[in-house]
């Protein structure tokens, strides 16, 4: 009866609690940063002995954060549009390749999620320090577009996985051409598929650190790379609220997900 | 006879394994014709060849004795309808059968009168605005039949239509298939494993067997004359007995006891290594024991009811169990299970195999 | 099998540029950007400053190396080992507990996943450093005289990875919990079996392929993991991505950063081939 919770007896106590104390450890450190970004004390006083909005202020008036910002947002949707597209056709050409080929074909293109960011990261260092990539807008998108293509190819193949290559065959009988076929009826089918692709890329990007730590300049710094500089010298409460400002924008894109799914309905 | 299909001497292997060999047949302009087989043996490819979504290694496929191998699929004209259910999930049943016409870009006005003909010919009419999800496996086959129609091609193609549905809503929809064929006339190349929807549905069978055809006629020459051994057991089921042949000509062979026969059907199928004779259940009756040479004596080992008629496994010596199926007129008192009996069979409709 | 037709009497060209044609612009950007650059670096290695294999002699036979190969074989095994722990138990609430209770906890799962990485690290360094919350209540009670060391030490590294470690082993192993028949623990209780032995002699073997593939994973991730041991570990304990970062950074010793990656990138491709032989198992029970 280990499938049923009601005839779990005493277990079902101490699963409860478990899973109790696990979603306490996972949100606790959550809500501490949301607290101590509207805390008075620059010394992250806990708990805070006034409420204030200081730290907002300064965020938002201070135009490196905001450069970092928009930085952050352009190479996040520069990275999101290639790598769909790039993920879209090679997706197709791995669903298209002989049997044999395809789990060769897969590996390649997830090599760069399974490889730890630190080994791509200095590997792209010192290839880019040869070839002047360093530190420049087309250089961070090269970077991430690595990292994100994965994630995108990834995505896109589960979606095609879930379509049947019979409906596509069937539009062509109908008397449609197979091009015609793929824009009216495959591609309308892969929206979902492209739309978690384009997620998981732009995040892939975002959040982005140790890649980032390398190709940054002084000029050219993304939200991460901009909070890792800061938490080296001090736990400045500016940070709690950049980290506040994220964990809301992760919350409203699970919320749009969700949205998303549940219209499809 | 001119033929409307023809496949010549077709041949497809991919990766070594061979799919179909040397199918050579011709079909009427009209005919509903099955396809019938077993998994695996090339019923599907031959199919998917005609349809243009494979390629053949060898042979050709004529259409009023042109080649279409070099036409795409998107211009031969013909319909198909899958084994899985291939509407286009982004499109209501209305825009699924209007979209053939769409993409060959008829006037307005004809797209709309023919997809309505057609929702009625499937009567499908009250759920024309719905999406394929919102369907009955069922009720999306009808619309996969009513699109493959919609461009009136001159020949369709059905790969195992109604194999994911259940036997009542099989029969529902193999009735619309039918009244769609009287209605329209048109060329119906079937697929199926099924014997029972052969018989059903078809003018002729084509009985394949692992890539080849094994046989071709109507329903009644598939089921009485049984050109192989496999054609025997596929279709309806069968008792089989080794025999001795004493005298090819006048049909007389030699029974395991040791009793003789005569006036028996010798035909030479080439699928089994020694003679073997076919007697059909439905064609043994109960008989008076030592009435004549062609009846067996043995022991009624169970049988069961089937309605109208009562199923009896017999033994028999040299422990063969004969398999008979007599029909039940309640005048007289049936055999019970351990009833000794004698059952005889007619020797002009056996077969034997050789 | 191909599906598409291929027209007879033309050229094969179409069917080729259609599927392997489309394969041709990524494989060139990975070619270019992730082989090229990851043979430069295997290069270097071998290379700078003079051509030898002198970097691998260093990293396996100096005793500092091997105490770091030591350090982030350790903490992986922390890792994995605390997180599979942890996720089973929870993975297991999620799959059988009532929506009203699971959905909750799925949901803080989701939104500590997707929060940045460098955000839920901040967190614990407020948390564990000395002046914060933690050792602040616990003087506060009286509990202790002087804040704890919490910082900079293999405890804060490991609860901080933890952190980020857990979904990857909840969630799989709820998908495979959810996928198991009911009925399997019904007949044995129906033989006679108390929670114990079908926990152990049924529930532990149908999961097993499952937790062993999130284990590995796990404990791939951490061995080359580099921002939560630089943020909340101490010097002393350093990783082995930490010192590939330093030898680039500030050593400059390209030659010997490259030996390290290479030595992390072949035990991860080792790993992630055991993993994918796990998955590939197919599970011993419905």
């Amino acid at each position: 009866m280990l499938l049923s919770f009601e005839n779990l007896g005493p277990w079902r106590i101490a699963l409860g609690i478990i899973a109790a104390l696990v979603t306490a450890f996972l949100v606790c450190p959550l809500v501490l940063i949301v607290m101590l970004s509207f805390d008075s004390s620059p010394w992250l006083v806990f708990p805070p002995p006034h409420w204030t909005l200081r730290w907002y202020r300064e965020l938002f008036t201070d135009p490196d954060w905001l450069g970092s910002f928009m930085v952050s947002l352009e190479v996040g949707l520069t990275v999101t549009v290639l790598s769909v597209l790039l993920g879209l056709i090679t997706a197709i050409g791995i669903s298209r390749t002989r049997t044999a080929w395809r789990p060769a074909c897969e590996t390649a293109f997830l090599m760069p999620m399974i490889l730890p960011v630190v080994v791509t990261a200095i590997a792209l260092y010192a290839f880019f320090l040869r070839i002047h990539l360093n530190g420049t807008f087309c250089g961070f998108v090269i970077a991430h577009l690595i990292l994100a293509l994965p994630f995108s190819v990834g995505a896109i193949l589960n979606g095609l996985a879930h379509i049947d290559p019979a409906i596509e065959n069937a539009a062509v009988l109908c008397g449609s051409s197979r091009t015609y076929a793929i824009m009216r009826i495959t591609l309308p089918s892969l929206r979902p598929a492209l739309f978690s692709a384009a997620i998981f890329s732009f995040l892939a990007s975002w959040d982005e650190v140790v890649v980032a730590i390398f190709m940054a300049s002084p000029s050219l710094q993304t939200v991460p790379v901009r909070i890792w500089g800061n938490l080296q010298q001090d736990l400045s409460p500016v940070i709690a609220a950049v980290s506040t400002v994220l964990i809301v924008l992760s919350g409203l894109f699970i919320f749009g997900a969700n949205f998303m799914k549940s219209e499809k309905k | 006879m001119t033929a409307f299909l023809s496949i010549r001497n077709l041949h497809k292997s991919y990766h070594g394994n061979v799919a179909v060999q040397n199918v050579s047949l011709d079909i009427r302009k009209g005919e509903f014709v099955t396809f019938l087989g077993p998994s695996g043996s090339g019923k599907s490819t031959t199919l998917y060849v005609i349809a243009g979504l494979m390629s053949p290694t060898g042979g050709d496929v004529l259409v009023n004795g042109r080649t279409i191998l070099d036409v795409p699929s998107n211009h031969r004209n013909i319909g198909m309808v899958f084994q899985k259910y291939t509407l286009f999930p982004n499109m209501t049943v209305r825009e699924n059968i209007a979209f053939p016409l769409v993409v060959r870009k008829r006037p307005r006005d004809e797209i709309e009168a023919r997809t309505n003909e057609m929702l009625r010919l499937v009567r499908m009419e009250q759920l024309a605005g719905r999406y394929p999800a919102q369907m009955s496996g069922g009720q999306q086959q009808r619309v996969a039949i009513a699109r493959a129609m919609v461009y009136e091609p001159e020949i369709l193609l059905m790969d195992e239509p109604l194999s994911a549905l259940d036997k009542k809503l099989r029969e529902e929809i193999q009735g619309e298939i039918k009244r769609v064929h009287e209605r329209t006339g048109v060329t119906i190349l079937y697929v199926t494993h099924d014997q029972e929807e052969a018989l059903r549905l078809s003018d002729r069978i084509i009985l394949f067997n692992t890539g080849r055809v094994e046989q071709i006629g109507t329903c009644t020459d598939l089921y009485t004359s049984p050109r192989s051994r496999f054609a025997g057991q596929f279709l309806g089921n069968s008792n089989f007995m080794p025999v001795e042949i004493m005298d090819a000509a006048a049909g007389t062979i030699r029974l395991p006891g040791g009793a003789c026969v005569e006036n028996v059907r010798i035909c030479d199928s080439g699928d089994v290594d020694h003679p073997l004779l076919m007697m059909r259940p439905e064609d043994l009756t109960f008989r008076k024991a030592g009435d004549c040479a062609s009846s067996f004596d043995g022991q009624v080992r169970s049988s069961y009811f089937l309605g109208n008629v009562m199923n009896y496994e017999i033994g028999i010596p040299g422990d063969y169990t004969l398999t008979m199926r007599v029909y039940i007129d309640g005048t007289e008192h049936p055999p019970q299970t351990g009833d000794r009996v004698s059952v005889g069979w007619l020797p002009h409709k056996a077969i034997v195999f050789r | 099998m191909s599906i598409f037709p291929t027209r007879r009497l033309r050229v094969a060209r179409g069917p080729w540029l259609e599927s392997y044609g489309l394969l041709l612009p990524g494989l060139i950007f990975l070619a270019v950007f992730f082989v090229i650059p990851l043979c430069l670096m295997l290069m270097l290695s071998f290379t700078v400053p003079s051509l030898g294999l002198e970097h691998y002699r260093t990293l396996f036979f100096t005793s500092a190396y091997r105490r770091i190969f030591a350090n982030t074989f350790l903490l992986a095994t922390l890792v994995t080992a605390v997180s599979l722990a942890l996720g089973l138990p929870v993975a297991w609430f999620l799959a059988i507990a009532p929506r009203r209770w699971s959905q909750p906890v799925q949901l803080v799962l989701i939104l500590s996943m997707w929060t940045n990485l460098l955000a839920r690290t901040y967190a614990w360094v407020v948390l564990l450093q000395d002046t914060g919350p933690i050792n602040q209540t616990l003087l506060a009670l009286h509990l202790i005289a002087e804040p704890l060391p919490l910082m900079n030490s293999l405890f804060a590294v490991t609860v901080g990875m933890t952190y980020i470690m857990l979904p990857f082993v909840v969630f799989p192993l709820r998908n495979r919990i959810a996928m198991l028949e009911p009925a399997l623990f019904q007949a044995a209780t129906l033989c006679g079996a108390s929670r114990m032995t079908s926990f152990r002699r049924i529930f532990l073997p149908a999961i097993a392929t499952t937790l062993g593939s999130a284990g590995v994973s796990v404990f791939v991730m951490s061995l080359g993991y580099y921002v939560t041991p630089s943020l909340l570990g101490s010097e002393s304990r350093m990783v082995l991505a930490e010192l590939i970062a330093q030898l680039v950074q500030s050593v400059l010793d390209w030659g010997l950063a490259g030996a390290a990656a290479l030595v992390l990138l072949v035990m991860t491709l080792f790993l992630y081939g055991v993993q994918r032989r796990l998955n590939r198992q197919p599970h011993t029970t419905p």
